[in-house]
């Protein structure tokens, strides 16, 4: 019976109404009364003085005391008169009624003329008129008891109708409350039944054409679309769900603080986690150790900025087992676009690494057995060539020099394989040391002229410095861009090297009268396995990784390189080594 | 050159092929006498006469260059014989430096830098000697 207040509340809004106008109509009802009863009393009192003092006049101009009592005796017909006095003109009682009224009770002396209410009797005086002059004064006492009895009674039956009309107005009030209350609590009793067990498809009953009637309507619109929300929600829950548990990778959700709050079911077999109890509020960045942890720090910090933070580490399992992870961190936002919570998605990568190094151990073994034969084959080249020369067969010798540049173009071939996966895992080691940057490029030239024929290397040295850096590994990127430049002009018979010594950087470039480079390509030439390609064209020789080590050694040295050119028009490759760690390296050494 | 004592090279790989090819370059271009091995424990077992120079391959199978050129710089009899140690790894210059070896050699190598190194070092040895 939790629906009583709506019907207490009409019932009692009826009801205080129904009091209040009927409170209101009985009152004036009494008032009109008791108004009408006094003015119709004085009006008889004072007709009856009026009749008294006239019949009194000769009785008192005749100073007859039986008279005078006769005709105060005349009073008894009115049994509400319980006194009545006359006055001589000089103001001395002259007659009495009843008998044998006490005189004590009546007036000591006249007063004005008129009458008074006072307490529950009327009494007055009115004067004795013979001719125009006054002769002597009638006092009249009226009992209102009786009158005050019968307003008694007209109030008890007023206070009856009132309690009749008052239970009918509830009998009615509460037949009547009905028609508004009934629909308004069929509609709760369908919002509370759809509240507690969540069923949407439940729908209210319309009653009636008013204001509820529209509350109805729109409480089921509501209702619908509250329907295809959650059914969408549902859906979407169960797809997150879904998307959760079947993901291979371990999803773990960390406060602000870094502290682990939930891992999906994946994540604890690959955590090898039994009891979530033991983790669960651990800081999540504590599950690496050394540089893995500061790089998972850096992660979390860049997730509660809004951005994802990613990084790869090794990191041992509940049980102990090390494993290589690839971690993807990012921020879950809460209602107000507030970074509330972090998301770390954590993919086991151990067999990729594992994959990884056996490649590099693979190209590492590999390219040292081709040294082998390489090696065998160059130093007969070499001896072979020395026979010849001695033997003054200059001929011979110079088809082994033609081969000696051949061993070498493979050595170098070799020598790029095991730099790709150097680059690529970051293990390209840089053995530092000073050197006059100008004499390099004189001596790279001087090797290469000597493998070409056709063009011609024209040097345009600006000012040379001592820089410091891997001397071997920039010579390999100045051979590689002479290479490269004679290789794509075939039918140019110039290269042009230049050097620019600036304030902060020393740039060198190498200049080719051939096919140039489309826009697409001057980027693309420093991908891996790029090779500048066209159907149905030229088709040049190479594995496509000399300028992609190329960028990797000068990206190492803090530099930078790039391509400018046009198609048909010929390429310029540069690159620019910064002067600034040199010079303080130089400054350590002088000191 | 021939009343000369010719110098003695001790050479260690385990490819026969490099072994043949070093031994003809040594003696017939360089004028060394010139002993090779394809074991790289047999260096360490110099009961006799010590030679004037070791070259030594960094990777061989059963043994590793490094170690032993470690081993015959900290015998007393030995830590004055020059070692030069060639590799086809590209980090033999580190790895001879930190094995304490006179010089090194790259593979493939050019027969000019071979001889030119040999011959600074086994002049070095006299001067010792």
């Amino acid at each position: 019976m939790g629906k009583r207040p709506i019907q207490q509340k009409i019932n009692r809004a009826i009801l205080i109404t129904s009091t209040a106008v009927l409170l209101l109509t009985v009152l004036a009802y009494l008032t009109y009364e008791y108004l009408t009863f006094r003015e119709v009393t004085l009006e008889r009192v004072s007709t009856l003085g009026e009749v008294i003092s006239t019949n009194s006049t000769a009785a008192l101009a005749f100073d007859s005391q039986k008279d005078a009592f006769e005709i105060l005796s005349a009073l008894k017909a009115d049994e509400h008169i319980v006194a009545a006095a006359l006055y001589d003109e000089g103001g001395n009682l002259f007659s009495k009624y009843p008998m044998d009224l006490n005189e004590t009770l009546l007036p000591e002396r006249i007063n004005q003329i008129g009458y008074n209410f006072e307490g529950t009797y009327l009494h007055g005086f009115h004067p004795i008129i013979l001719g125009s002059k006054p002769i002597g004064t009638l006092y009249l006492e009226y009992d209102l008891k009786s009158v005050y009895k019968q307003l008694a009674y007209f109030s008890l039956v007023a206070f009856v109708v009132f309690l009749l009309s008052l239970f009918m107005a509830y009998l009615l009030s509460y037949k009547l409350q009905k028609r508004i209350a009934n629909p308004i609590i069929s509609l709760a009793n369908v919002a509370q039944s759809i509240s507690i067990p969540k069923d949407y498809s439940v729908r209210a009953i319309k009653q009636s054409e008013d204001e509820i009637g529209l509350l109805t309507d729109a409480f089921n619109k509501m209702l619908t679309q509250i329907e295809e929300q959650s059914f969408a929600l549902q859906e979407s829950e169960e797809f997150s769900r879904t998307l959760l548990e079947s993901t291979p990778d371990c999803v773990n959700a960390l406060d602000l603080q870094g502290r682990l709050l939930t891992i999906n079911p994946q994540g604890k077999k690959m955590m090898e986690i039994d009891d979530f109890n033991k983790v669960h509020g651990r800081i999540w960045t504590d599950l690496w150790r050394g540089d893995y942890h500061s790089e998972a720090l850096t992660a979390v910090e860049r997730a509660r900025n809004g951005e994802i933070g990613h990084f790869q580490g090794l990191s041992a399992t509940m049980k102990g087992n090390l494993k290589w992870w690839d971690v993807l961190i990012a921020p879950v936002y809460g209602p107000e676009r507030k970074v509330e919570r972090l998301v770390a998605v954590s993919r086991d990568i151990t067999k990729l690494k594992e994959l990884e190094q056996q490649k590099d151990d693979f190209i590492g073994i590999a390219s040292h057995e081709l040294k082998t034969p390489v090696t065998s084959i160059k130093a007969y080249t070499q001896v072979l060539q020395n026979r010849f020369l001695k033997n003054e067969d200059f001929q011979s010798a110079h088809m082994l020099t033609k081969m000696d540049n051949q061993v070498n173009k493979l050595t170098n071939l070799i020598g790029d394989l095991l730099d790709v996966t150097k680059i690529e895992t970051g293990k390209l080691q840089f053995k530092e040391e000073l050197f006059n940057f100008n004499d390099l490029v004189s001596d790279i030239v001087e090797e290469i002229q000597r493998t070409t024929e056709r063009h011609e290397v024209v040097q345009k040295l600006g000012p040379t410095i001592e820089i410091l850096g891997d001397r071997d590994r920039i010579g390999q990127v100045i051979t590689n861009l002479l290479t490269n430049a004679i290789k794509y002009s075939p039918r140019a018979n110039q290269v042009i090297v230049k050097t620019e010594l600036g304030n902060e950087e020393i740039c060198l470039s190498v200049q080719d009268y051939g096919l140039g480079l489309s826009e697409d390509d001057k980027v693309k030439v420093f991908e891996r396995f790029y090779r500048v390609g066209e159907s149905g064209q030229e088709t040049f020789p190479g594995l496509g990784l000399g300028l992609y080590i190329s960028a990797g050694i000068i990206q190492r040295h803090n530099g930078k390189i790039w391509a400018e050119s046009k198609k048909g028009k010929g390429s310029t490759f540069c690159f620019a080594l910064p002067l600034k760690n040199v010079n303080s390296d130089i400054k350590k050494i002088l000191t | 050159m021939n009343n000369v004592i010719r110098k003695k090279i001790l050479v260690a790989d385990d490819d026969p092929s490099i072994l043949e090819v070093m031994k003809i370059m040594l003696e017939q271009v360089g004028g060394y006498k010139v002993t090779t091995t394809t074991d790289g424990e047999s260096v360490l077992d110099l009961r006799n006469e010590l030679p004037d120079l070791v070259l030594l391959d960094l990777w061989m199978s059963g043994s590793d260059g490094s170690e032993i050129c470690k081993s015959l710089k900290s015998n007393e009899r030995t830590k004055n014989l020059p070692v030069i140690i060639f590799s086809a790894n590209r980090d033999v210059d580190i790895i001879s430096k930190s094995a304490g070896a006179d010089d090194y050699l790259a593979k493939p190598f050019q027969m000019d830098d071979l001889l030119e190194k040999v011959e600074r070092l086994t002049k070095k040895s006299i001067r010792l000697l």
